[in-house]
Formats: C-alpha cells, structure tokens, sequence
C-alpha cells in the first residue's frame, strides 16, 4: 500500500528527484571511468551516447509506469505479467535498490576517508550517514522531494564554479583529435557508461505520487538531458586540464580538479572541500530515493506498512556497503551493478512494454 | 431566577458574596415603590459610570415608575423602561438565568435586579486599569508604527480595527480555560484566508482543555503541530502591524485577553526571517538587510562547529598562514577546542539570559562588562584563545539579528549540536547535522502548510519575496503559498 496516500508531489519536484537521484558517484569517477574503456580523448561522445540511450530508456519506463499512473511498479508488475514473474521482478527490484544503496554509501565511505576523516573507521561513517538518511526516508515522497529542492542549488552552484573556476587550465588541443582512433572505442566506453545515467528508475514509482502524471515524461527527459549536459562538461573539462594519460592515474579526478582551483589572495586554499560538502548532499539526496523505493517494494510485497521495513532493509545495506575489501573491490562492485542498472533500465522497460502491448492486443481482439 | 429580589441575591451572594471585593447595593427608587439592587465587583467596574449612569437616574427618576406601579403588568412597564429609557447606558442586556449573570459580574459588568422582574439587567461598565499603549518592548523598529498590543483583548482589537477598514473583518471569540474562562479572538479577513484554514484552528481551539491560559503561550503549545519540534510553528508578536499583514496575506490571528502577544499561524521558516521593516523600507535596503539575515542565521548557527572542525580535525582546509597565526594563539591553552567552545557558548547564554532580568542601565553594563572583560581576562589567563572569543562574540552579535525571538531560540540549541557534531565526526559531522536539520524542516508543517513551504515547491511567483524583497509595483499577487482565496493585492 502507498505508505500516504495523500502524498503528492508537482512535476517540477519529479524532475529534480530524478535529476538528483541520477547524480551520485558518477560525479566524482566518471572522466576516468569513461577514459578506461574508451581509451581516447573521445570519450565524451561515449557518454554523449550513453545519454543518448539512457533517455530513451527513461521515455519507456516512463511511458511504461504512465500505463498505471496511479500504481507504482511494484503493483503493476504483476498486473501486467502475473503473480509469479511479477513477484519475481519486483524482488529484483527491491535487490537492485538494496544494492544500489550499499554501493553508494560505501563510495561515500571512501571519499570521506581520504579527503575528510582519515582516521574515522568507514562502519562509523556509513552507520551516521544511514540514521540520518533513514529518518528522511520515513517522512514519505513529499519531504524527499522538498529536500531535493531544496539542496538543488547549493549542488549546481557548486558544481558550475569548480568547473568555471578551473577553466583558466583548460586546454582545447587535449580533446583534439577528435575520432583520432576512429569509433570503436567510442562504442567500448558506451558499455561503461551504462551506470553513470542509472537514477531515472526511480520513475517506476514517481510517476504514481504525481498530481499531473501526464506530465511524467517531460519530467524525465528535462532530469536526463540536464544530468548529460552536466556529465558531459564535467569530462570535457577534466580531459582538457589533464589530459587522457594524466586523467588514467587519478581516483577521482573532479576532486582533483577542484584542489588545484586558486583564488588570487589566496583567501581559500582547498575549494574541494566545498565539493566534498555539496557531493555529500548529492550522494543523500541518491541514497534516500533508493532506500524509500526498496522499502516501499517491500512493503507492498508482504502488504504490511512500509515503515518496518525501512529500518528492516539497514542490515542488508550495512552488509553490502561492507562486503568489499576495499576501493579496488568496491569499484568492481560498480561494474556489476552497471550490468544490473542495463538489465533494469533497458530491458525491463521493454518486456513490460511488450506485454502489455501484446495485452492490449488480446483484449482488443476479444 | 425568581422575580423576588431577596431569593436571587441570596443566590448569587452563596456563589461570590463571601468575596469583599464584591459589592450588594440594595436601593429603591421612586420612594420605596420599587425596591432593587446592584451587584458588582469593586475594581472592575467603572464606578463613575456607575454613580452618574445607573444610580443617579434609577433614583431620581420617579414618575414612569410611579406609573408602572399603578398598572397591572407593572414589571413588564418597569422592564421596558429600564431597557429603553430609565438608564442611559451603552451596553446593557437582558439576562435569565444566574450563572450567567454571575459571570458577568465576575468578567466587570454590573448586575441589576428588580424586586417583581424575574430577569437580571447586565449594565455593561467594565473599566479596570490597564496599560497604555506603548512602543513594544521586544521588537522595536527603526521605522514603522511604535503602538503595541495592551493586555485587554478589546482594546487589541481596537487597534487591528484601526488598520482595516474593511467589513470582511471577521472575529470568533472563544472562551478557553475552564476556570478562567479567558476571551480568545480569532481574527481572519473571509474571502482571502482559507476556509479550510480558519476551520483548522477553531477545531483545534476548540480541543483546549485545560484550567487556565496565562498566557498565549499556552494557546501555542495546545495547538502547534509538533511538540518535539525546536522550530515555532506559530508566531508570536506584540505589533498590530504585523498581525494585520499577516491577516492580509491570508493568515489567521489569536488574540487572547490578558497578554499583549498576539499569535499568528501558519508559519514558515521565511516568515521567521523577514520583519516588518523589509516592507517599510524600499525594495534594495530591504532586500539586502533581509540577505544579511540569512547569511547571519548561518553565521550564528555554524561558526563555532566549523571553528571546532576546522581546528581539531580538518586543518588543511584553512590557509596555510591562518592555520598557523591560529595555532601559535591557542600555544598554551589547555583544553581542547570543544571544550573552549562549550565553556564561552555557555558563558554567553548564561549572561544573555541574567541580562533579561536585569534592570535597563545595568543590563547594559553587564553586557559589556561580561563580554569584554571576561573574555579578555580569559584570554590573558590562557584558558581561551583569542579566536574563540571572537567566534563566540561574532555568534552571539549573529543570533541577535533574528526578528522573531522563537527562531533565535531555535538556532541557540542546534547550535550546540552542532558543535557535539563537529566534536565527534568533524566537517562531516557538521555536514550531516545540517543535513539533519533540512531534513527535519522539510517534514515540519504548520497547521497544514509545509514549513519550507516558500523554498520548496518552486513557485517563482513567490520567489519575490524570499531571500529578496522585490519592488512593491511586482508584489501583485498574495503569496501562492497560502491558499488564499483572493489573489490579487493591486
């Protein structure tokens, strides 16, 4: 059951929910993730490409969802494809967010060991970063979305001046040639930048707590289209001031890019520390959504209220954030979730809309 | 009630005549034809009213009565002049039944009884000694109207009757508390503010049970949202003006008798920030004064966590020569940052507080002899470091800044918070503490209306008057906000 009923939110605040579940880790990885499989300074249009698909892959589960405006996934999934399989994606579903939200707190674990707390075991940073996620996450969609609102700005603001501020370094020639090694690796780093567009799922269940659901698919495509603008800027900045050989050797390169910005006076050394307290509400304003759509799963699997299973899904977060030994093992964590993110972003979306296609055949027929 | 005059008295004398204060006149007028008696309370009454209104032509006006007299339904004849020419007074209503006119008695006004009537005259006569109107003590502007609310509830809403003109001015009197039986005024323009709204607060009026209301403190704390909150979610002031914007904008007032603090609802977090005087002066003062609010409410509620985080944890975030000017003043001091921190916020509040009580000319030397004579001699004992009583001084001066006094209450306690944040985990610490709070506003509602309701959701229309005033040409519309039934202002 929809834990309030009354709980609605505009189709400004499902843009920004989607728009601030989308950006999370990506923000921090993405130049050299891209640059892995890509190999060239290319790597953009990879992920200009990527963008390309995600949105396409956004307008199905949207127009997907829209099929029931008023259910969220995991009720209409098995209105569309029976009990059983129905039941089955829905734990799929459920396990997907789980991981999702065990991935990101534990990236949030990493990057605040090394740039914040050095000596703060990672359990301590994860368990404080869940309470107070958890107390958001049982206020219901319409505080989420106001606090996604609300957090907006400082992310963008932030966002905006370290990659203006840094564009003094900015070289053009490192882009160049463009298709130097011709398309292939174009296509190799599209495979990779699967997961850095996942967050519009989250539409699975937006769509129902919309006053206007119609106007659903505008929301998704301005979330999309904003988050590859800001990706895109984001690696072509980071190229042109490293270079493709320098960007390989670094963790996370938008930190670094935000180290090396300088005020003339020098009033304020270490700008990312701005970029760790605004990527901090970034990753929350993810973590939240996911939490609150596994939670929500669960209780309309087992039809009980939705509020036991927010704190019941902790453990099973707690234990994924902690499964991997350390960075190395954690970002191999990512690839797999990329995996997942592509099985449920794009194949899901178009099962269910073959059948419910083949439905509306049936039907028609009769 | 009978029509024998000694039967009612006796009545009303078992109730309240074991009281001194509370006068039997027993008379009679146009010789002994007539014989009456007046009951009131000494000292609530207006006792010239009294002697030249009520007596005086009770007791020298015999020739209706003798008439009456004479006729059979004498008391009916009796009863019509008393009513209608017999006692030139403003007020006065017929009553029947005697606890009513007990408690009339008991609220100021004078009872009349009438051997041979079976009903009791109400002679409304109140006239206690109040307070005169003066420049409210708590918020004092430097432009803009300096009368503020007095302890009577009519004279209160004489005042907001002054301000509006208009019929629509609509008022519900409540009486709450059990045993004091205090007059409640509920105030709200019908046709801008929301039905729903108005009917909200008079169901939640209604539930208050409770023996006294001493002051609209109470009101607020029977009917706010959440108790556990340290946010207000109901405004309180002492200015007629700002009672009467409120009302224009499409909220609800609460006037209670005995307190010059008026309560205003819904509430949200922008409206603790803006004052009055945003409006009276132009757009650019007021826009920007109203910006320095903001940066001084994050001032007051971060400086001293961000001093404990950047000092004992995060030293690389400061410049490397402030880093080091920094830890050559703290050489010598021997507690950590924390606990520094904790000691001088604690001070502080400690003197604010004893200021409040203390008398006008003292207050301020106290003031300056707490601040900067113990901070100094702190210092110079090393206990402190000088940055610390700079941090503390520069909250304490921020935390001023708030025009409505619940807020700065608010930010003071998450203050220290805040510092037990940074103390354990740092800049994350703060960061997920001020989280925390966001999170908190953002499921905090004021009598249905979300208290960030004018950051979230985004409605550029009411964006004009958020963190900037705009021109008054642009404020054409009523805040969206609020649900008002009638839109436009011009």
């Amino acid at each position: 059951m929809i834990s309030h009923p009354k709980d609605r939110i505009t189709q400004t605040q499902a843009t920004i929910v989607v728009a601030n579940t989308m950006l999370a880790t990506g923000i921090l990885t993405l130049p050299r993730r891209v640059l892995d499989a890509a190999g060239t300074a290319d790597a953009w249009i990879s992920l200009l490409l990527g963008g390309l698909i995600s949105l396409f892959a956004g307008y199905m589960i949207t127009k997907v969802s829209l099929l029931f405006p008023e259910y969220t996934f995991y009720q209409y999934s098995q209105a569309l494809t029976g009990k059983f399989i129905g039941t089955i994606l829905n734990v799929l579903l459920i396990v997907y967010c789980i991981f999702v939200c065990g991935y990101v707190v534990r990236i949030l674990g990493e990057v605040i060991h090394v740039f914040v707390l050095e000596k703060t075991p990672i359990e301590v940073v994860i368990i404080v970063f869940m309470s107070v996620a958890t107390y958001l996450t049982v206020g219901g969609i319409n505080p989420i979305a106001r606090l996604c609102e609300l957090f907006t700005l400082p992310i963008v603001l932030i966002l905006f001046l370290t990659l203006t501020l840094s564009f003094s370094h900015f070289e053009l020639d490192n882009l160049r040639p463009l298709l130097s090694e011709g398309f292939t690796p174009v296509w190799e780093g599209v495979k990779n930048t699967a997961f850095s567009f996942t967050g519009f799922e989250i539409m699975f269940i937006v769509t129902a707590f919309m006053t206007e659901p119609n106007k659903a698919v505008r929301s998704t495509i301005t979330a999309i289209s904003t988050i590859i603008v800001l990706y895109i800027s984001v690696v072509v900045v980071a190229i042109g001031i490293f270079t493709v050989e320098e960007l390989k050797t670094l963790t996370w390169p938008t930190m670094t890019l935000a180290k090396d910005i300088e005020f003339p006076g020098a009033f304020f050394e270490r700008f990312d520390s701005f970029l760790v307290i605004v990527w901090i509400m970034a990753i929350y304003t993810t973590f939240v959504p996911y939490h609150y759509a596994a939670s929500l799963g669960l209780g309309q699997l087992f039809q009980k209220n939705m509020y036991y299973f927010v704190f019941g899904v902790l453990p099973a977060i707690y234990i994924i954030a902690m499964y991997p030994k350390d960075l190395n093992a954690t970002f191999k964590l990512g690839e797999f979730m990329g995996y997942l993110a592509i099985f449920f972003t794009m194949i899901i979306p178009i099962f269910l809309w073959l059948v419910a296609k083949a439905r509306r055949g049936n039907h028609e027929k009769n | 009630m009978t029509s024998s005059l000694q039967r009612n008295l006796q009545v009303v004398r078992e109730q309240i005549g074991h009281s001194p204060d509370v006068i039997f006149r027993q008379f009679s007028f146009c010789g002994t034809l007539w014989k009456a008696a007046i009951v009131y309370i000494d000292g609530l009454v207006d006792k010239t009213a009294l002697h030249e209104q009520i007596m005086k032509p009770l007791m020298q006006e015999p020739t209706a009565a003798e008439k009456a007299k004479q006729l059979s339904d004498g008391a009916a004849h009796i009863k019509n002049w008393v009513i209608n020419s017999g006692i030139p007074i403003a007020e006065i209503k017929e009553a029947h039944n005697l606890n009513d006119c007990i408690l009339e008695v008991l609220s100021g006004n004078a009872l009349l009884f009438i051997d041979g009537i079976d009903s009791g005259f109400i002679l409304g006569i109140t006239g206690w000694e109040g307070r005169s109107i003066d420049e409210p003590v708590t918020e004092s502007l430097v432009r803009g109207p300096r009368d503020g609310f007095v302890e009577t509830l009519r004279n209160n809403t004489a005042m907001l009757r002054r301000r509006i003109k208009d019929p629509n001015f609509t008022m519900v009197v409540y009486k709450v508390g059990q045993r004091a039986k205090k007059d409640l005024a509920i105030v709200y323009i019908k046709g801008i503010a929301n039905e729903e709204l108005v009917a909200e607060v008079k169901r939640r009026v209604e539930r208050i049970n409770i023996d006294d209301v001493p002051e609209s403190g109470y009101v607020e704390q029977l009917i706010e949202d959440n108790y556990l909150s340290p946010f207000p979610q109901v405004q309180n002031t002492e200015r007629p003006d700002r009672v009467m914007s409120a009302l224009m904008e499409g909220r609800v007032a609460l006037l209670l008798d005995g307190t010059p603090f008026a309560l205003i609802v819904p509430v949200t977090f922008s409206m603790l920030m803006s004052s009055p005087e945003d409006y009276y002066e132009r757009w650019l003062p007021g826009s920007l004064i109203r910006a320095m609010r903001y940066g001084a409410t994050f001032t007051a509620l971060f400086l001293p966590a961000l001093y404990i985080s950047l000092i004992s944890y995060n030293q690389g975030l400061i410049p490397t020569k402030l880093a080091i000017s920094i830890a050559a003043t703290r050489e010598g001091v021997p507690f950590p940052s924390l606990i520094e921190a904790l000691m001088m916020e604690v001070i502080i509040e400690i003197l604010r507080e004893a200021g409040v009580r203390l008398p006008k000319p003292v207050g301020q030397a106290v003031g300056i002899v707490g601040g900067l004579v113990i901070g100094q001699a702190a210092v110079e004992a090393g206990i402190v470091s000088p940055i610390m009583v700079i941090v503390v001084a520069l909250t304490a001066i921020s935390s001023f800044a708030f025009p409505q006094y619940g807020a700065g209450i608010a930010i003071r306690m998450l203050r220290f918070g805040m510092m037990m944040s940074a103390a354990v985990l740092g800049l994350y610490g703060v960061i997920l503490f001020f989280i925390l709070i966001n999170a908190h506003l953002v499921k905090l509602k004021s009598f249905g209306v979300h208290y960030t309701a004018s950051f979230t959701p985004y409605r550029p229309k009411d964006w004009k008057d958020m963190v900037i005033r705009a021109p008054l040409m642009m404020m054409k519309q009523r805040p969206e906000m609020n649900k008002t039934q009638d839109r436009k202002r011009q």
